[in-house]
């Protein structure tokens, strides 16, 4: 079987290296099972997580100047907690196994550890369903900067790139996103951006994400803190492909293409001014819903 | 202030890695024995699939862990015409069979009743669910699982599964190659 997937983004940090890395490998074994719509619905609830966890964190204050110096660099923390909905789906047997049998209750990626068995009592097959890796929550972490102001204006940068994992190639992220500020042309009491991002993911030939988020931001800033929110439109996509080699070992290419879940989005956030250091956490209430928590060096913001 | 903020924000992070659980591991595999029919009127042929082979098998799967189960998921024949050049071509039209599996003790099980095959394609695959007898699939199945938990008992090194069919016409001619295809799905538990 040779597949190797997912998971792995998460890695980008390497704080949980080790054990995600032996997550990665069952699940690749535990995806082997699957290869047509049971497999999109096994993964569904990761494309889900993961888009939601990277339209995350991209802003904390809606504070533009019309022009001059605004510099934000930092580190981006996302968890997406995963709901009991997010751990099962509806599946069908697949294979050799007759008769072919609609089963509720069976594990996604993040479900059970315990596979479903279906035993046709005629015949006295059995078919398996395979378990998930029991997680409560996926994490993401990201590097970024945030510069401007040029005419109220401001340019957020994400970016990563490893080559550590030598069997997935190479993992990189990048991503974009521009903000204008509203307020300059309106007497408001709070302040007001507009904003469009857009991002990628990429783990070698096996995963390609994208995700897109527009947003209207606003904030409202006192001495050391600064409350901020928004709401957002949020669109994405994942490709995920691999080579799957059957019990008879014959070769396949899969390829699943997945639809993030996520639209409506609304942000709800905290920002604690300490100087030049930045921490700021935020809600992000949505299909798929996520925490994010970053810190970093602002100057001018 | 920077000191304690990394620790509680890494910590956070860390959270998630301290759930992850054991995971059960569900790879399939195939196994097959192949018998050579070149019969006229009935036949009585058998397959052995060896122990030995079959826990290889199992020792190459991709997992780790205690095999805590065995799952037979499909059992089908694949079956070949007038593969032996040295025999007449096959004249029968159809031949019906039973699958019948000794156990260890030697005692008889039937694995599947009344197979009907219509001798009318040179290759062929014939997936064997209708005609399955759940007794002799658990057999198997607990056979199968003794041998990927090392319990096969001493001396036995095969498993034996015999296909006992008669033609259609009475006097026709089989000339076939039959494979007998378990498709299996085993189930590791981390220790």
């Amino acid at each position: 079987m040779k597949m190797k997937i997912l998971l792995l983004p998460i890695m980008m940090i390497g704080l949980m290296a080790m054990s995600l890395r032996s997550s990665a490998q069952d699940v690749e074994e535990l995806l082997s099972k699957y290869t047509s719509e049971n497999g999109s619905n096994y993964l569904q609830p990761f494309a889900d997580a993961f888009s939601a966890n990277l339209n995350s964190g991209l802003f904390h204050n809606a504070r533009l100047k019309k022009m001059g110096f605004q510099i934000y660099l930092g580190l981006e923390t996302q968890m997406a907690p995963i709901g009991s909905d997010k751990k099962t789906m509806t599946a069908s047997t697949q294979g050799d196994f007759f008769p072919s049998t609609t089963v509720n209750d069976v594990p996604t990626v993040f479900g059970s550890t315990e596979g479903k068995k279906v035993t046709d009592s005629q015949s006295g097959l059995t078919y398996v369903f395979p378990g998930g890796l029991d997680l409560d929550w996926v994490p993401l972490a990201t590097p970024q900067l945030t510069i401007g102001s040029v005419f109220g204006t401001d340019l957020t940068l994400r970016y990563f790139t490893t080559s550590q994992f030598d069997d997935v190639g190479d993992i990189d992220l990048f991503g974009w996103g521009i903000r204008h500020s509203i307020d300059q042309y309106l007497p408001l009491p709070i302040n007001l951006t507009v904003g469009y991002y857009h991002q990628t993911f990429k783990i070698g030939d096996y995963m390609d994400a994208a995700s897109n988020l527009i947003s209207l931001q606003t904030s409202y800033s006192i001495p050391f803190l600064t409350f901020y929110g928004g709401v957002g439109y949020e669109s994405g996509s994942m490709d995920i492909a691999y080579e799957f080699e059957d019990a008879a070992g014959k070769t396949q290419d899969i390829r699943f293409d997945l639809t993030p879940s996520n639209s409506v989005r609304m942000t709800l956030g905290l920002g604690l001014n300490l100087g030049p250091v930045k921490l700021h956490g935020d809600y992000n209430l949505a299909s798929q819903s996520t925490f994010s928590v970053g810190m970093g060096i602002g100057i001018g913001e | 202030m920077k000191k304690i903020l990394i620790p509680l924000v890494v910590a956070w992070m860390m959270m998630p890695s301290c759930d992850l659980k054991d995971v059960k591991l569900y790879p399939s595999m195939s196994e097959s024995t192949t018998e050579y029919i070149h019969h006229q009127g009935s036949y009585s042929e058998t397959g052995i699939y060896n122990v030995t082979e079959i826990k290889n098998s199992i020792n190459d799967l991709d997992a780790e862990g205690r095999v805590t189960d065995v799952m037979i998921e499909g059992l089908y024949l694949n079956i070949l015409l007038n593969t032996q050049i040295d025999y007449p071509v096959t004249t029968a039209t159809s031949t019906s069979a039973d699958l019948i599996l000794t156990d260890w003790d030697g005692i008889d099980f039937n694995l599947a009743d009344d197979v009907t095959i219509e001798l009318n394609k040179t290759s062929q695959t014939v997936n064997l669910h209708e005609y399955l007898d759940s007794e002799g699939v658990n057999q198997l199945r607990d056979m199968l699982f003794d041998v990927a938990t090392n319990a096969v008992p001493a001396g036995a090194t095969e498993v034996r599964v015999a296909l006992n069919g008669v033609m259609t016409p009475v006097n026709g001619f089989v000339n076939a190659q039959v494979d007998i295809v378990i498709d299996l799905s085993i189930e590791f538990t981390p220790e």
